[in-house]
């Protein structure tokens, strides 16, 4: 089975390394990291850990980025791809669970999510934007996820070839829950544990963000 | 009905209005917008004018039409509906110019990529 783990990167050359390696140690040794446009080293960093870079000459967007990855993917024919955040916020180890969810065929997309997972330091800001996100989610999708915007994803061959995310932004996580009611696929979650550094708070959705994250899925909602 | 006198902004009004629907023509032609955006600037423009011309009159109609008893505040509701709406569409096509840059962007990567 061919697995392939997506990082998708902007400016994380101080991180981008040890998650490949981490992945790696975890045997997972194809790692396609999707330089989003960084101003630092991050291609270069990746590189040398031994990642396949895809670069954006511009920056695109997590969503935008996710969609490179899995076009990347489905052209080296992969059977399993895993999205997961460069910033080190996740932990390699539970790619497994994931996997194991679509080997096992109990589902074609495996969301990890971090509310399932009680000891996880959420903080109280992230879990209001995501309950709010989770609503909007429902609201597209009809389906109810704990966690729709987990950046840590599993992909069975059948969704990797069918899934096309056109949101560039953050709003690309409802995105995907509302393609797979589309084509039918089963979702399942899996509780994932997750580090909040003062590194990872600055890099992922923030205030401001999170409201055009909110606004953007409205106006999907509205205008679908 | 022009009201007790002519002002001089029902003159500029309707002709500003006249270039705006010969411009909207002339984009016609060249196939830059659409009939239906055409038909759009048409309506538009001509109610501009209009309401200019015969403003006593077209403040009852939008009153009477709108149930809201002053000309006025119906116009304000009106203005506010038509804003919110070209902001809506503006959204939806700066999306889609958003959407068309990273298809290109995305296509010059994965054509590096498959050269590597």
């Amino acid at each position: 089975m061919k697995i392939i783990i997506i990082l998708s990167a902007y400016n994380e050359e101080r991180h981008i390394a040890d998650v490949i390696s981490a992945c790696q140690d975890e045997g997972y040794d194809d790692v396609i990291v999707v330089n989003d446009g960084s101003t630092d080293n991050t291609a270069s960093a990746a590189r040398n850990a031994g990642a396949a870079v895809i670069s954006h000459m511009i920056n695109r967007g997590a969503g935008a980025a996710t969609q490179t990855g899995l076009e990347a993917a489905r052209r080296v024919g992969a059977d399993a791809v895993v999205t997961m955040d460069a910033d080190g916020q996740h932990q390699a180890a539970d790619i497994n669970s994931l996997i194991e969810c679509l080997t096992n065929k109990e589902a074609d997309i495996v969301i990890g999510s971090r509310f399932l997972k009680k000891e996880n330091p959420i903080p109280f800001v992230r879990k209001i934007f995501n309950n709010i996100a989770n609503i909007i989610t429902v609201l597209l999708s009809g389906i109810f996820v704990t966690d729709s915007q987990s950046g840590m994803k599993a992909f069975s061959r059948r969704a990797i070839e069918k899934i096309m995310i056109t949101s560039n932004g953050y709003e690309f996580c409802s995105e995907i829950i509302r393609e797979a009611r589309h084509f039918g696929f089963k979702i399942k979650e899996v509780p994932i544990s997750v580090i909040y550094s003062d590194y990872s708070m600055s890099k992922g959705q923030n205030f401001a963000s999170g409201i055009t994250t909110v606004f953007k899925l409205m106006i999907k909602t509205l205008m679908r | 009905m022009f009201g007790s006198q002519f002002s001089l902004y029902q003159f500029f009004v309707p002709l500003f209005a006249c270039l705006m629907i010969a411009k909207a023509f002339s984009r016609y032609f060249r196939h830059t917008i659409t009939v239906r955006e055409l038909i759009v600037w048409v309506i538009v423009w001509s109610g501009v004018s209009f309401g200019a011309l015969f403003p006593d009159f077209s403040m009852m109609w939008l009153s009477r039409l709108t149930g809201i008893k002053s000309g006025f505040n119906a116009l304000i509701f009106f203005t506010l509906v038509l804003l919110v709406y070209g902001c809506l569409n503006l959204f939806v096509k700066l999306e889609e110019h958003e959407r068309r840059l990273t298809e290109l962007v995305r296509s010059i990567a994965l054509k590096d990529f498959n050269q590597e």
